[in-house]
């Protein structure tokens, strides 16, 4: 018995230090361009070796030099050392796809939440730096990750990362599907213009509001616009409660390129996915709530790929977050479909299949190119300038990541652009400066013609709080009832304001109307502002000392999560009284974290500069100091 | 005499004959000189007599403008009378429009199913403003004599065709608080003439509607936005209420009526209530489609939108429920390139359309294309030439719609290249509405393209024609169709509707292999069952069994059906109902009413054939055989 143990533990040593020896198989083209890599377990290679080659040249063959890293993964940790050796090397890289059984980093969020989300940031972002805690105990290829401290927080991926990826229990059925699906991918053309679009979205995904899905139509136009001018070329799905039969037909339209599918509730994806259906969209992005939770067996990005229909890949998140699909228009132009994947990237959004994959390339600027060359300042000064929303949007987004931008340079921009998406990008960029022309901005945005920019200006209302943004959604608020999203957003937009100044605005602005029931609405206003609200009561609740300190703090939380400007005085109070409880100012001076775009924000970093030179306490100091990289 | 005496006579008596026909109306010329057009303001004695003044400073308004205005004042025996006067004035004074202010005879025409919705008799003044029409004097209401009943006459031209604009400012009689019908007039005229003093650019319109597709009213909003371009600047400028089932933003609307700023107003579905208490200022308003219009009544809706407290000065209403296909907004983007109102309604009048208030009120101009100077045109190259250096899509399809009235033989080529060219879907649209109208290949050509276009109500506008035409060559692009337009609701229905006309076999022949080899379907067989299943069901797959039923009132039912749904197959078997002498001679006559909503049909000839033979088959009765001409005659 002792015998048989002990032969085991030499196999497994064995195994062990014959598989730990990753392999490397270079590129087999010779060009200056930034490098691919295909990294797949030692399992998965044995079993799919030949289609990993058909695919490794595909991708050549359309001008990207491939690496092949495969080998015995113990930790993800095992991964991102090679990948950052490549990234370092000369050649540099530009994206990489894992396929099989890759460890997946279980990362916590960024803003100190519970649960961990799956994410691959941790391979493709190398700005962040993570720090190992544990590996799951069932599911073993589970390893969990926290952000370090003095990790940056903002996502800026290195390069992209896709997963090809089949979770199942038989493995002999994964390195079939993987097999099939690569030998797909090496057989599909990359010539096809990006000319049929589906959308999906359900009636939640925009409150309800009419308005915010018609002028998606009109953003279309400026994403897609190789669209065929005929009824197929863009079919956007009323918004109903049930839309399943017409995405499960929609799906098997072969001409079908694009496929929007943006919902809250995700039902019909997993029915989908549990008819286990060809499916014919070449490319998917799913905004529906868990279908890229890679973590999960049942993840249901995948069953898009491992089929006999045409799609190559899917965009889906692994935990709730928005889609921002401001930068489709560079589809239509051919970049790969990872470089764009990359725009705005968030912690949960990941690619599933090819991320080399792109349509027909229609743009005269090798932007597949250009885009990883993020230095390159001047040159997107020049794109900037070209009449072309495509480029334009693409261009404020380069020069706002790298902050390379004045707010004076990028205003224009969101003033007179006839291009919804360059504006409502313009005003993502004009955020990153914080000042007078981004309140300007915010101010103008609520009532710009594209009900998305308004609704982004109502979002940004709250985060800023400056009492001069009150008129303006006031004006919003009465004469722009038919947008019932910005509607409602304005309503609880009002709370991160002095309510005195805003009932005083409200019912000025009634009077001088001309409206039939004035007299009953100002009424209505007055007495709703009359009652003492949830925030203004909980200001007053953390002043209160009689009170236990928990509780001071998760109502302190709850005023900073809904941005309540008019607490931060008194938040800032308390944090400077020696009298109270250390815990409490450490945990006031953590809640103040969320008003990076406050108009208080100065005075709350110089309260916090004050802090950081008196003699107060070293953990108080070192919190003074993460929240002012939060707000900076 | 001398020569310049006996030319001075001359003159003296022609001018004299001319005043000799208007007898004992009076008649005010205009102060400016005509040049190539006027504008009649036609009243009552006691209208004019208690309203002189303003009369006066209303005409005087509108010459401002530079349209030489010439007053008449009556008291109207009847609509002929009247109708002859503004003949007259088309000829001498070159009137372009006209208003009736006061106590104007109302005309009620009947026999008209073949250019309306209704069959009830519909108050009209296209007896007025339509030189080409005919009608039949039938008798003056009894209960209320300012109504004059007519018959669409036998041998009337079978389409509008207004020479003339007109609109109506008629008081309110009621019961409540309107006050004198007169201090009405003299209130609206001085608001005309204060609000006309303004600079008015369409920079602010809403639209409502409650219950429309999604992808329906996203069509429509885009063309007002093609239309009337300013609008898009800022989201306040364009409101635009699409309603839900609770109609949760119905409210809202009469806000909006009581808005300063707006200049126009589109309404869809929405229940005029307590017109008073809305005090309504926006200039321009359109009724879409609630009869709100029907003037025969004393106390009709869009007369106490315009009279009552508020700056509102022109709505646009209907007597009588509309067509759903009628486009009210057709051209309408003309109103920002110098049109008047009534000049622009001119172009889309239907038997039913009314203008209520000042039809010469003029927006400000604001494209780059002004079309006023070319709306009497007549030189097609001129047109042409003009077309070809016009910018905004509303210039080009007033232009080609132009060049269509004028009979310009080039047309379909024309009309094929702006379809295939333009990224306007109002430009396409009006190609579409002008090949409907032009027949032949090119309207077979440009219904192929029409039927997949981009926009909705462009594959409305064709599905809705092709139900009229009903030629078995369309439905194999019917069922393509249907298989397209799987996210559009209202063209579904359109399709469903259109297919009634169409043989059920036929149909079924064509389906069965369309669907095989259909790619856009998870499961090709479920979803022909359903299609078939949702075709063949429902209130008009009966018609010929109730026609040829045994009880007389499912067989009115039948024909009266059969001016929603033609069934062009069953013609053969319509016709030889309508020659069976052994059929009860009313259900016959019915039958022949019927067809002629069958103006469109491919099998129009066969109809006319029979109404040929018929006419003059003395076997048959004189009521019978006049029906049969007049069917003709509608038809052709």
């Amino acid at each position: 018995m002792q015998k048989f143990l002990f032969s085991i533990l030499i196999y497994l040593s064995i195994t062990v230090c014959v598989h730990s020896q990753v392999k490397i198989e270079k590129p087999t083209l010779n060009t200056n361009n930034k490098a691919f890599v295909i990294v797949v377990d030692q399992e998965t290679y044995t079993h799919t070796q030949d289609a990993i080659k058909a695919y490794q040249k595909t991708v050549e063959s359309d001008g990207i030099p491939t690496y092949v890293i495969y080998g015995l993964f113990n930790r993800p940790d095992d991964i991102k050392k090679e990948l950052i050796k490549l990234h370092k090397s000369k050649q540099s890289l530009e994206g990489a796809v894992f396929i099989g059984n890759i460890p997946i980093p279980m990362v916590y969020d960024f803003s100190g939440h519970v649960t961990a989300t799956p994410s691959d940031r941790f391979y493709d972002d190398l700005h962040l730096n993570f720090e190992y805690i544990k590996q799951d105990a069932n599911q073993r290829n589970l390893h969990y990750y926290k952000l370090q401290e003095s990790s940056p927080r903002d996502i800026n991926p290195s390069f992209y990362s896709a997963r090809i990826y089949y979770p199942t229990l038989k493995y002999d059925e994964s390195y079939e599907a993987i097999n099939n699906y690569l030998l797909k991918v090496a057989h599909t053309r990359r010539d096809n213009v990006l000319d049929h679009v589906v959308s999906s979205t359900n009636r939640d995904y925009y409150n309800g509001c009419t308005t915010a899905w018609k002028d998606e139509l009109k953003v279309y136009r400026e994403y897609f616009p190789f669209l065929v001018k005929q009824v197929n070329g863009l079919q956007q799905l009323a918004f109903k409660t049930d839309n399943s039969t017409a995405i499960l037909n929609e799906l098997q339209r072969k001409e079908v390129d694009l496929f929007l599918i943006r919902s809250d509730s995700s039902s019909t994806i997993q029915t989908t996915a549990a008819k286990k259906l060809d499916t014919y969209p070449l490319y998917l992005i799913l905004d529906t709530q868990p279908a890229g939770a890679l973590d999960s067996i049942e993840y249901t990005a995948g069953q898009y790929l491992f089929n006999s229909g045409n799609t190559i890949a899917v965009q889906a998140n692994t935990s709730p977050a928005p889609t921002d699909i401001n930068f489709s228009g560079l589809l239509s132009y051919g970049l790969r479909w990872g470089h764009v994947h990359n725009l705005g990237l968030t912690l949960g959004r990941h690619l599933f299949g090819d991320p080399t994959f792109h349509f027909a390339v229609k743009d005269t600027e090798k932007l597949n190119e250009k885009i990883t060359q993020q230095e390159d300042h001047e040159y997107w000064k020049l794109l900037l300038k070209k009449d072309d929303p495509i480029y334009q949007t693409l261009a404020l987004f380069k020069l706002s990541s790298g902050n390379t931008s004045s707010s004076e340079a990028i205003m224009p921009y969101f003033e007179n652009s006839p291009y919804r998406t360059v504006r409502l990008q313009a005003l993502h960029a004009l955020s990153i400066h914080k000042d007078k022309h981004f309140t300007n901005a915010v101010s103008t945005g609520l009532g710009d013609e594209y009900e998305l920019i308004a609704q982004q200006a109502t979002s940004y209302a709250r985060m800023i709080g400056d009492t001069v943004l009150i008129p303006s959604l006031t004006q919003a608020w009465l004469n722009d009832k038919s947008r019932r999203r910005v509607q409602q957003h304005i309503k609880s937009t009002f709370e991160v304001f002095d309510r005195n100044l805003v009932e005083k605005s409200l019912t000025t602005a009634l009077h001088n109307s001309n409206r039939l029931h004035q007299d009953t609405e100002i009424e209505s206003v007055k007495s709703q502002y009359s009652r003492p609200a949830t925030l203004e009561g909980s200001l007053k609740q953390i002043k209160d000392r009689t009170r236990p300190k928990e509780e001071r703090i998760r109502l302190v939380q709850l005023m900073t999560t809904y941005n309540y400007h008019p607490g931060i005085d008194g938040i800032l109070a308390i944090i400077n009284d020696k009298q109270e409880h250390i815990e409490l100012r450490i945990a006031f001076v953590t809640a103040l974290g969320t008003f990076s775009h406050s108009w208080k924000r100065e005075t709350i970093l110089a309260n916090l500069q004050i802090l950081l030179k008196s003699k107060a306490k070293k953990e108080l100091k070192i919190e003074a100091e993460r929240t002012i990289n939060r707000l900076n | 005499m001398k020569a310049s005496n006996k030319l001075f006579f001359i003159l003296l008596v022609s001018q004299l004959s001319i005043l000799n026909t208007v007898r004992a109306q009076e008649i005010i010329h205009p102060v400016i000189e005509i040049t190539n057009r006027s504008f009649a303001i036609v009243t009552d004695g006691s209208t004019f007599e208690k309203c002189q003044k303003e009369l006066i400073s209303y005409r005087d308004r509108v010459e401002s403008e530079g349209l030489p205005t010439l007053i008449l004042h009556h008291d109207w025996k009847n609509p002929e009378q009247l109708k002859k006067e503004l003949q007259k004035l088309y000829k001498i004074f070159k009137i372009e429009g006209v208003v009736f202010i006061g106590e104007i005879p109302i005309p009620m025409v009947l026999k008209a199913q073949h250019l309306t919705n209704v069959s009830t008799a519909i108050p009209s003044d296209r007896f007025y403003d339509d030189f080409e029409l005919t009608f039949d004097f039938l008798e003056q209401s009894k209960t209320d004599p300012q109504l004059y009943f007519y018959n669409l006459g036998a041998n009337s031209p079978n389409r509008i065709k207004s020479t003339i604009y007109s609109a109506r400012i008629k008081p309110i009689i009621s019961s409540e608080k309107n006050g004198d019908k007169y201090e009405q007039i003299r209130a609206y005229l001085d608001k005309v003439v204060k609000v006309r003093q303004e600079k008015n650019l369409i920079d602010q319109i809403m639209s409502y509607v409650a219950f429309e597709s999604l992808s329906s009213w996203s069509s429509q909003s885009l063309f007002l936005e093609e239309q009337f371009p300013l609008v898009s600047k800022t989201s306040t400028q364009f409101q635009n209420f699409k309603d839900d089932k609770h109609r949760a933003l119905q409210d809202e609307v009469v806000n909006q009526f009581r808005r300063e700023d707006l200049d126009i107003a589109i309404i869809h579905q929405y229940p005029l209530s307590d017109v008073a208490a809305i005090q309504p200022n926006v200039a321009l308003t359109i009724f879409a489609d609630n009869p709100t219009g029907n003037f025969s009544e004393s106390a009709y809706n869009a007369g106490q939108f315009i009279l009552g407290t508020g700056n509102a000065l022109v709505a646009l209403a209907h007597t009588v429920q509309p067509s759903s296909h009628q486009h009210a907004t057709y051209l309408m983007g003309t109103l920002g390139a110098g049109l008047n109102i009534g000049q622009w309604l001119k172009l889309n009048n239907t038997l039913e359309s009314h203008l209520f208030g000042d039809p010469t009120f003029t927006f400000s101009i604001h494209t780059p294309d002004t079309l006023s100077k070319f709306i009497h045109e007549k030189d097609n190259k001129k047109l042409i030439d003009v077309l070809s250096k016009a910018k905004s899509p509303e210039a080009q399809s007033f232009l080609l719609n132009q060049l269509f009235m004028n009979n310009y033989g080039g047309l379909a080529k024309l009309i094929t290249q702006h379809y295939d060219n333009s990224q306007y879907a109002t430009v396409r649209y009006t190609c579409i509405h002008i090949a409907d109208r032009l027949e032949g290949e090119v309207r077979a050509a440009l219904f192929a393209k029409g039927i997949k276009d981009a926009d909705e109500s462009i594959r409305l506008e064709v599905i809705n024609a092709i139900a009229r035409i009903g030629d078995p060559a369309f439905i194999p692009a019917l069922i393509d169709a249907y298989m397209e337009n799987q996210h559009a609701e209202e063209v579904l229905y359109a399709i469903k509707m259109a297919l009634y006309a169409f043989n059920k076999d036929l149909i079924k022949n064509i389906a069965e292999h369309r669907f095989m080899v259909a790619d856009n379907f998870s499961d090709n067989t479920k979803e022909k069952e359903r299609f078939y299943e949702n075709q063949f069901t429902g209130l008009y797959i009966e018609i010929d069994k109730n026609i040829f039923d045994t009880n007389v009132v499912n067989q009115k039912k039948g024909i009266t059906d059969l001016r929603t749904i033609r069934y062009h197959p069953s013609v053969t078997r319509y016709l030889e109902f309508v020659r069976n002498s052994k059929i009860n001679v009313d259900l016959r006559i019915a039958m022949l009413e019927s067809l002629s909503c069958f103006r469109d049909s491919y099998r129009k000839a066969e109809i006319a054939a029979a109404c040929k033979e018929l006419m003059v088959d003395t076997r048959h009765s004189k009521r019978l055989r006049d029906e049969a001409r007049r069917t003709l005659n509608n038809i052709n």
